[in-house]
């Protein structure tokens, strides 16, 4: 393993009784990326994540960690007497360490720092977990499902936040069914299926993978034409040209080649299959 | 060291706030002295040498059994202890300030049985109280090991209700302080002492190795039980 590696897993496997959940995953994760764990349900995501975290035993295969992690877990309870800043002292206590002020202040949790666990908000809760995984300031970060359950404005805020730790060096590894979510945080990604790694890499790596098409829609006065190709370059130079020789102005132009979600899918059709 | 002094202070807090304990460990007990305590007296004049201890051994069982055991549910039982982990927190830090702090809760409700029997119902002070102080600490540690037992060993607050009351219930019938353990045929007077609580009665009557091995035999299997079940719960 390598200094710029910040998660080696070789071989890991794991299985519930006679059920197999996870096969042999191999992959590791570069420190300072964001990198999304995806699968449909019964992949194998949250095993997986739980071996990570050290919070499940594996039955065969290793995990290498080279750092600090904290964990803000997809279905989180404290105490409902319980207050934010008391449960952030006793983990900073237990870490040995002080609660940063800017940790604080920047999930806004001096808003709420005297209402009890149980009246807080769904977007409240979720801060203080984050806040909660970040408390011993460590080097890498899980998250599963951090957006779940939260308003506009909280999914925003909440991106930022993972956006702000990926500049400071933070590596962070992400379980999401949201795959806008992926699309727009992510390096790279790895889709689990049945157990295994069915791909790992960028996402657009992923789209070459499923063969997605160009979609170029282009608008003049005269109406919009559509367009799909493999080759934009090449077909976008020839619509331009022949618009330019016909002296028809272009007003729009529009290229897609569709979303990580629609990809996602396309491909986890194909594997089924 | 500060993580335990933080943690067991913050439990201390938070069973202040917890409406079921302060109902467990302070109402139900006391309004069961204030009650009893006049009925017995009245009924039975004899009943004031034994009023305290008699009291204390069935709020102290109230807290060990019923009160103490949901705290450790509520946590064992749920995603907290999952959360704790994640978080660094270590779960026998919890176990740790849960016991302790139900400790103190419970030695402050027999401080307050001890001074108002005398006051309301003119009750018999023990005749030394250091060694009523020593019996009592004994026997709630005891109680709430037995406690810890039901607490680690429920899955949820529903199974722990019904197991609980299964503790409770014989322990303070077949004790002896609802009326003489000796009136009782043989076989409910060996049940009786399957529960700290005929032990801690008579301990705290008087010093005696008796009662000291009864309770250091339930202690013994107690912990043993709460190695088991702790063995469970870490995995």
């Amino acid at each position: 393993m390598n200094n710029q590696t910040a998660i080696r897993i070789s071989d890991l496997r794991k299985s519930y009784g006679n059920h197999a959940v996870l096969r042999g995953l191999d992959f590791s994760i570069e420190k300072g990326e964001i990198f999304a764990l995806l699968g449909v349900n019964g992949a194998g995501k949250t095993t997986a994540l739980e071996c990570m975290e050290d919070l499940r035993r594996f039955d065969h295969g290793s995990i290498v960690i080279n750092g600090r992690i904290g964990i803000q877990l997809q279905n989180s309870a404290l105490p409902g007497h319980i207050m934010p800043m008391e449960v952030l002292k006793l983990s900073a206590s237990c870490h040995k360490t002080s609660i940063s002020p800017d940790l604080v202040d920047s999930l806004g949790i001096r808003a709420f720092e005297k209402t009890q666990y149980a009246r807080l908000s769904t977007g409240q809760k979720r801060r203080l977990m984050l806040a909660l995984a970040l408390v011993h300031d460590p080097d890498i970060l899980f998250l599963d499902e951090p957006t779940a359950g939260l308003d506009v404005e909280g999914r925003s805020l909440l991106h930022w936040q993972i956006r702000r730790l990926k500049s400071r060096g933070k590596t962070i590894i992400l379980a999401s069914h949201d795959m806008a979510e992926v699309e727009a945080l992510c390096d790279r990604i790895a889709i689990l299926h049945q157990g295994t790694i069915a791909f790992c890499g960028t996402p657009s790596a992923l789209t070459e993978e499923t063969g997605a098409q160009y979609a170029i829609r282009l608008t003049t006065k005269q109406g919009t034409i559509r367009h799909t190709t493999n080759n934009i370059t090449d077909t976008l130079l020839a619509l331009l040209t022949d618009f330019r020789k016909k002296n028809i102005p272009v007003l729009d132009i529009q290229v897609d080649r569709g979303t990580l979600e629609e990809h996602f899918l396309k491909f986890a059709r194909r594997t089924e299959q | 060291m500060k993580a335990v002094i933080y943690g067991t202070a913050l439990q201390w807090k938070l069973d202040l706030r917890s409406r079921a304990l302060l109902i467990t460990c302070y109402l139900v007990p006391l309004l069961f002295f204030a009650l009893m305590g006049g009925i017995f007296t009245s009924v039975m004049p004899e009943m004031k040498e034994t009023l305290i201890p008699s009291m204390t051994v069935m709020g102290v069982s109230m807290g060990a059994f019923i009160g103490m055991p949901t705290s450790l549910v509520e946590i064992y039982g749920s995603d907290i202890k999952k959360l704790y982990r994640a978080g660094g927190i270590p779960l026998g830090l919890s176990l740790f300030a849960i016991l302790l702090s139900s400790f103190l809760h419970l030695m402050i409700l027999s401080v307050i049985l001890l001074v108002a029997a005398p006051v309301f119902f003119g009750a018999s002070l023990p005749e030394s109280l250091p060694l009523f102080f020593a019996a009592l600490s004994i026997f709630t540690v005891v109680s709430l090991s037995l406690g810890a037992v039901l607490g680690l060993a429920a899955r949820n607050q529903s199974r722990l209700t019904m197991v609980s009351q299964l503790f409770f219930l014989p322990s303070i019938m077949l004790s002896g302080i609802m009326f003489p353990q000796n009136l009782l045929p043989e076989p409910l007077i060996l049940l009786g002492n399957l529960f700290p609580a005929a032990w801690g009665y008579r301990l705290m009557q008087g010093f005696g190795i008796r009662p000291l091995l009864g309770l250091g035999a339930i202690l013994a299997i107690a912990v043993l039980a709460c190695v088991l079940l702790w063995r469970r719960q870490a995995e």
